[in-house]
Parts: structure tokens; sequence; C-alpha cells
């Protein structure tokens, strides 16, 4: 039988009910802000999801009578829970949007089944490829144009590209991780299992 | 505390394990073995807090580590996403550490196209789809296999759901 004066189920399945809370109130906000930019949505998902998760949690442990340290730790310990299921999320969503790989597999779907080579790297040449990613980072500010050349702009996605720079050389070592900072298609090991 | 302390613990014993094998040698397949790796480790500390309970390193209760699972499955599912990024880094990433390298100096759209040129991000995708078989070589083009339009259908169903244009 479940004991409902026992309330550590709710501390301990907070972040899963956060997350449930994250992706209906994202579809929710999708749906009213209509636009390109499938951000601001996701943030105010990830937000609800996070109050969510600090509320219930936070309830749960006063109606325990938790000590105000094991409160916080467990509070502390359901943001990083919370933040890591919207991290999650937020890639699955941004694969829709930004995976190239997603792009080409639509593309297949729109054209029968079957595409030639020809005609993918056609439509997806360097150039193209290149000039979208330009584009998208111009007009998100990350990159600045002054007389007709580029500058940083925006430091977050620098300064992401910089983390996981350090993290590569933690994980793969300095050797592998300075072969990593080539360009993607000379990179090793480039096999990732997600789409 | 003790709830955050297991956790904490736990996944930096999946994470450490994770680190020394790929010191040692680099996995074939990067994600099974993280999966395993991860995964693997929660398994087995679920089973010792079952079968030999009462250790300091181990759950007082089900909730507890029912609790610690929670955890270890968001942070290590959050890794394993970051990890596809760690592999290779991505055209866009590599325009702005490019940018950024170039000091004041900056960089035209031609040196930036130009650094993508050796590298067709297609064909890398391609060949990546075909290891995942997601599509299958037919002739001179390539077929949409089974797996591959699983994943285009959710994920474009889902896309729709949300009312969001076309992406890549």
């Amino acid at each position: 039988m479940l004991d409902l004066t026992d309330h550590r189920p709710l501390v301990a399945l907070a972040p899963v009910i956060g997350l449930a809370a994250d992706c209906v109130s994202h579809v929710i906000a999708a749906r009213i802000i209509r636009g390109r930019n499938p951000y601001p949505a996701l943030a105010a998902g990830a937000l609800v999801g996070l109050v969510v998760t600090v509320a219930m949690t936070w309830a749960a442990c006063s109606r325990d009578a938790a000590p105000f340290i094991d409160t916080l730790a467990l509070v502390g310990l359901n943001i990083v829970a919370s933040l890591a299921f919207a991290f999650g999320y937020f890639n699955f969503v941004n694969l829709t949007v930004a995976s190239l790989r997603i792009r080409i597999l639509e593309e297949l779907v729109d054209s029968g089944g079957r595409l030639s080579r020809a005609a993918l790297l056609e439509r997806y040449g360097t150039s193209s490829v290149a000039d979208l990613r330009l584009s998208r980072l111009v007009g998100g500010g990350h990159l600045v144009e002054r007389n007709g050349r580029l500058h940083t702009g925006r430091l977050q996605f620098l300064l992401v590209a910089r983390i996981f720079d350090g993290l590569r050389w933690l994980i793969f070592g300095p050797a592998y991780a300075a072969a990593l900072r080539r360009p993607p298609a000379t990179a090793p090991g480039d096999h990732d299992d997600t789409p | 505390m003790s709830t955050a302390i297991l956790a904490s613990g736990v996944f930096a014993a999946a994470f450490f394990i994770h680190l020394i094998w790929w010191r040692i040698a680099l996995p074939r397949r990067q994600t099974a073995a993280l999966l395993a790796v991860f995964f693997g480790v929660l398994v087995v500390w679920l089973a010792v807090s079952h079968f030999l309970p009462g250790r300091w390193w181990t759950a007082a209760d089900r909730w507890q580590a029912i609790h610690v699972a929670v955890f270890h499955t968001a942070c290590s599912l959050a890794y394993i996403v970051a990890y596809s990024a760690l592999e290779h880094r991505s055209p866009s990433m590599t325009l702005l550490v490019a940018v950024a390298d170039s000091g004041t100096a900056g960089c035209s759209h031609e040196e930036l196209r130009g650094l993508l040129a050796g590298a067709s991000p297609v064909e890398v995708r391609l060949d990546a789809m075909l290891h995942e078989r997601m599509v299958v070589r037919d002739g001179d083009g390539y077929r949409l296999a089974p797996k591959g339009r699983a994943w285009a259908t959710m994920l474009t169903n889902w896309r729709r759901l949300l009312g969001m244009p076309p992406g890549g």
C-alpha cells in the first residue's frame, strides 16, 4: 500500500515530474510563441520544469519536517537532475531544428525514399552549409560583420566551444584533442550514434 | 544529505571508469560503451544495495535507491548527449573558434568557407548514417532504411506539433 504520509516518493520523483512539466509547457509555449526562433519556448519550458521540481521537493521536505541542511541538499540534487533532464530534452528538440542528418532524412522521405549522391551533395554542398551556419551565427549576434570581415560577437557559444575543448583534453588526452580541433570531416572517431 | 553524497559518488565512479577506459583505448562504438559504463555502474550499485544492505555506501531504503537512480539517469543521459558534440566539432563551432583565434583581424566570408572546403559535412553525415543503418547505398545514391524513416517520422511529427519550420 502507498503510504500517503511518506513524502519521499515525491522528493525522489520530483525531477521526472518536472521533466513532464517541461515538455507540456514547452509544447504550449511553442504554439503560443510562433516564429523561427525556437529557444524562448524551450527556455520557458525548462524554467517551468525547474520551478515544479524545486517547489515539490521543498514542499515534501517541509511536510516531512526534514532538517534544513537535508532540505537544501535534496533541493540542490533535484535542481541538478532537473537541469540535466532539461538539457537532454533541449538536445532532442534541437535535433529537429539544427541537425543536418535529420534534414537529409526528411529530404529522402520527401523524394520517395531515394536520392542520388550527386543531388544530395549539390543541395547540401560545403558552401551552402557554411553560408547557412554563417547566416545563423551573424543573425544570432555570435559573429559581427565590420568592413567585410567577421569578428567575435556574443560570447556564449564561444565559451561553450572553449569548455568543450577543455573536456576533450581531459577525456581524450592532449594529442587526440588536438586532432579533434581540425575541421569536422578530418576529425578522428567521427561515428557518433545520435542522428 | 546522504542521498546527495551517494548520488554524486555513484556518478563520479561511473565517470572515473569512463575516463580510465578512454585514456587506455578508445572504444569503437563510443555511445554504446558510454551507456554500458554509466548504466552498468548504476545496476551494480543497486544490486549491491539490495543484496548487501547496511553499508555506508549503499542505499538505506527503496526510495533513496530510486532517488539516486533518477539523478544518475538524468546526469548520464545529459553527459552522453553532450558527448556526441565532444567527438567532433560542429561546423558552427569550427567557424566561431576560427574567428576568435584570428584576433582583431577577423575573417572574411571566403576564408571561413575555405575552412570547411576540405571537409564536407554532408559526406561525413552520410557516412555516419550508413554506419548506423539509417540509409543504405542504392547504386549511385542512398535509400532510406526503416531506422532512418522511423527517426525522420518521429522528429518531423514532433516539430509539427511545436509548429516549427524544417531545420538543418
